[in-house]
């Protein structure tokens, strides 16, 4: 009997210490599933599935609910509503009257259908879980799980233009957040932010912005260059949003009458790139400057100038970018002068220290101490050489750009003259081709053309004729000065050009490259559904030609890519071929390769020109011109 | 008896060709017009069995006036006789349907052949234009894939963009302006019919462009 009793006794001690050790593996596995999250999230969600099981066997409930929960709301962005709506309906059954604890999942269920639901559209039924899940938190005093459903709801209210509503629920949501942990609030803050800013609460939304960028300075380096700027503001704007600049400007009172500038001042920076990106520089530079403004701290005048520098760059306004530029280098330096000086004060109480150690050291460790105070020294010594030697470095390249610029201007200004000249003569000369080219075909060709059938009608008179040997060497040589006018008039002015435009005059080169000359060629024409001004037809058919005759001439090449795209207001142009290629640098320095005469043809259209060629490894073209 | 009209804009044309077509036998010229236009309306008041017909006129061009002839579905048949010889122009006449090509230093002979076989509802073209016409169909293929090529320099900024690197990154790499970088960026997003870098990055994973 006593051994049985007792072989029984530690049955169930091994029983339970088996469940507990059981509890302990799936806290391990929720553990495990948590740190993959970030980074594998199927296998997470499999861990996840798994520890759900492995509770279930052992009727671990919370551990059950937990992982269950867990595995759904992370797979909540491929869910289906219907195939899930059952499972989480027999899940929210387990607990009810389990107390608090686990009932809580109730509500946490809702809010994922809630969420699930709003994903599908479904925005009624989406409300009503939001609601539900909300009213359980707060009859049972658990006021913050309430914010994240909150700021769904004033989600799902923006898309309805209900702004009153979004209003009400981004300020319910704040305030059941405070108790959060500082990653959710600061989450939460950005959607709040991004809330308040749609609906044009401009003051709510300078708040949280400005509590928002708070809390991330507290998370550690985040600010403080371009990047980081842009990305805030990307997360608070939408910017595919075409009233965004309205918006913004419409903002600028109210923020004007906060204490905090940092709002006003994001305002001003997005607007300058959203002007610059319209092409709306001046306009741009100004919001610049209003943000230069507005600026105390070095830091944040640093930033402002090196945006005013890009600005007045794209201006072409470069004595003034230079002026930002220098601004820019000196405020950097003062920056790094402090932490030049911040260090060595710290090198220098080091010495102190070390001072110190060594007086009371002295006796014992005399050398060990000199020792240390010489590293410290030349420590001190080479970072002192270092500093000076950065300095230098940034005075010269200074120096360097200022050559720079003054250098591109003056070439800029040989260039615009020789531009001029250049347009001159191309227009002239297009147009001294045409009329050449319609004189020879239409008056000499037709002049040739009677006098063939004049010769041929006398011909049949006049027998003797007919028998002298000369006859029809008269006509083989109309026929060579018929062929001759067609060629010449051609390569002038190719009539193909004249009478069906571009498109079919590109395919007609692209054919006789192909049949010619026997090169592949693939000619993709895109977009092309209208006419365009015929002068421009003419100088994109001169570029294109002169570019495929290069290709002919001297690529040796089997393949050849045409394209040319429409694309809103500009055309472009690839051609690209699978030849030897050439050094473009000494192509641009001889003069007969023609590459001269296309490139101010595209500078008179006021395009731009992009040829990547390198020995051996082909030539591709890409030319943009814009046509307003 | 087989009805001519002469479309051209020149009047030594015109007279050249009614003199070499004067003797021949069942050809009668019933009209001629000096541009598309003209002609257009003296071919519904006569309604000829041929038309000869010349490509560059003012006005109204041979290439107009036989797309409006096939279009309006008019009996009468069109030779066109002309200076030019652009193949890709010629297979677009075809196309639309004109019944025979002669170049202008045709001979009598070759004219008065090619409006009796046209008569007869048989095509006639030059000799010249006929070999090239032959060797060359179908016409230039166009690339029929589901998105335009990709360009060379096009393919290395792609990829770079995708390595995360900023526009000034790629133009320093790549020895080029930042304004060619961002032109190249522009139209990648126009040919791939995305709005943003974003999408591009996805497009050209979906297509495997990198």
């Amino acid at each position: 009997m006593l051994p049985r009793l007792s072989f029984l006794i530690a049955f169930f001690i091994s029983l339970i210490s088996i469940c507990q050790g059981q509890h302990k593996e799936i806290d391990a596995m929720l553990e495990r599933a948590n740190v993959l999250r970030g980074t594998d999230l199927d296998s997470s969600i499999q861990i996840l599935k798994a520890a759900e099981q492995l509770s279930k066997e052992s009727n671990y409930l919370e551990g059950e609910m937990l992982s269950a929960y867990r595995a759904i709301r992370q797979g909540m962005s491929q869910a289906n509503y219907k195939e899930l709506d059952p499972r989480i309906r027999k899940l929210q059954e387990k607990v009810k009257g389990k107390g608090i604890d686990l009932e809580k999942y109730i509500a946490e269920f809702d809010f994922i259908k809630g969420t699930i639901l709003m994903s599908d559209n479904t925005i009624d039924s989406a409300v009503y879980y939001f609601k539900k899940s909300i009213s359980w938190y707060l009859d049972h005093d658990m006021k913050k799980h309430t914010s994240s459903s909150y700021v769904n709801l004033s989600k799902i209210y923006l898309k309805q233009h209900n702004y009153a509503f979004v209003k009400e629920c981004v300020e319910k949501a704040y305030d059941a957040m405070q108790d959060e942990s500082k990653i959710m609030k600061f989450i939460t803050l950005t959607s709040l932010t991004r809330n308040s800013f749609a609906i044009g609460d401009y003051e709510n939304y300078a708040k949280y912005l400005v509590e928002g960028q708070e809390l991330s300075k507290s998370f550690g380096k985040q600010r403080n260059d371009q990047v980081s700027e842009h990305s805030l503001a990307k997360q608070v704007f939408n910017i595919e949003d075409d009233s965004l600049i309205i918006r913004l400007e419409n903002s600028i009172p109210s923020l004007k009458k906060q204490v905090n500038k940092f709002p006003l001042i994001i305002t001003y920076t997005t607007l300058g790139m959203a002007y610059q990106e319209l092409g709306r520089v001046e306009k741009a530079g100004q919001y610049f400057e209003d943000r230069l403004s507005l600026e105390k701290d070095i830091e944040g005048k640093t930033l402002a100038y090196s945006y005013l520098y890009e600005n007045r760059k794209l201006a072409k306004d470069d004595s003034q970018a230079l002026n930002y530029l220098e601004r820019y280098h000196a405020l950097k330096d003062s920056v790094f002068q402090k932490d030049v000086n911040q260090s060595i004060a710290d090198l220098q109480s080091q010495i102190k220290n070390a001072e110190k150690d060594y007086e009371i050291r002295e006796q014992r460790k005399q050398r060990n101490v000199l020792f240390s105070a010489l590293i410290v020294l030349s420590l001190f010594a080479s970072y002192f050489v270092y500093t000076l030697m950065k300095r230098n470095r940034l005075n010269k390249r200074i120096f360097e750009q200022k050559n720079l610029i003054d250098k591109q201007k003056i070439i800029q200004l040989k260039k615009e003259n020789q531009l001029t000249r250049a347009q001159a003569l191309l227009e002239g000369q297009e147009a001294e081709r045409t009329r050449i080219a319609s004189d020879l075909h239409d008056g000499l060709g037709g002049l040739l053309t009677t006098v063939k059938a004049h010769y041929s009608n006398i011909k049949s008179e006049v027998v003797a004729l007919r028998e002298m040997q000369s006859s029809g060497r008269v006509e083989t040589m109309i026929d060579e000065a018929c062929g001759e006018v067609r060629r010449i008039s051609h390569d002038l002015m190719p009539n193909v050009l004249r009478l069906d435009g571009l498109q079919t005059a590109i395919e007609d080169l692209a054919l006789n490259m192909k049949t010619v000359h026997h090169i592949d060629v693939d000619l993709e024409i895109l977009n092309w559904d209208e006419q365009i001004d015929k002068k421009k037809e003419t100088f994109i058919f001169r570029i294109i030609q002169e570019l495929s005759n290069n290709i002919v001439k001297y690529a040796n090449a089997n393949h050849v890519v045409l394209q040319l795209n429409r694309v809103k207001e500009e055309i472009v142009i690839l051609i690209e071929d699978d030849g030897i290629g050439f050094d473009l640098e000494t192509a641009l320095k001889k003069k007969g390769l023609g590459l001269n005469s296309t490139m101010s043809r595209v500078e008179y259209l006021g395009g731009e020109i992009d040829i990547n060629t390198e020995i051996g490894n082909g030539t591709s073209v890409t030319i943009n011109i814009p046509i307003a | 008896m087989i009805s001519v009209i002469i479309v051209d804009d020149h009047k030594l044309v015109i007279e050249g060709i009614e003199l070499m077509l004067s003797n021949s036998e069942g050809i009668q010229i019933v009209g001629t017009a000096a541009n598309g236009l003209e002609a257009l309306e003296l071919i519904h008041e006569m309604s000829p069995d041929i038309i000869l017909l010349d490509l560059n006129m003012p006005v109204m061009n041979g290439l107009e006036l036989s797309k409006k002839i096939h279009s309006q579905k008019l009996k009468s048949k069109v030779i066109i006789l002309s200076m030019m010889d652009e193949l890709k122009l010629i297979q677009k006449l075809v196309q639309q349907g004109a019944d025979g090509y002669l170049l202008k230093n045709s001979g009598k002979d070759e004219i008065v052949e090619a409006i009796r076989k046209v008569y007869k509802g048989e095509k006639h073209f030059d000799k010249k234009v006929l070999i090239q016409l032959m060797a060359n169909t179908p016409t230039t293929k166009t690339r029929q894939s589901l998105i335009p090529k990709i360009s060379k320099r096009e393919n290395e900024i792609l990829k770079l963009i995708l390595d995360e690197l900023t526009s000034n990154e790629i133009a320093h790499k790549l020895f080029i302006s930042l304004g060619t970088v961002e032109t190249h960026r522009r139209n990648l997003i126009n040919k791939l019919g995305v709005r943003n870098t974003a999408g591009l990055v996805k497009k050209s994973i979906e297509f495997g462009l990198v």
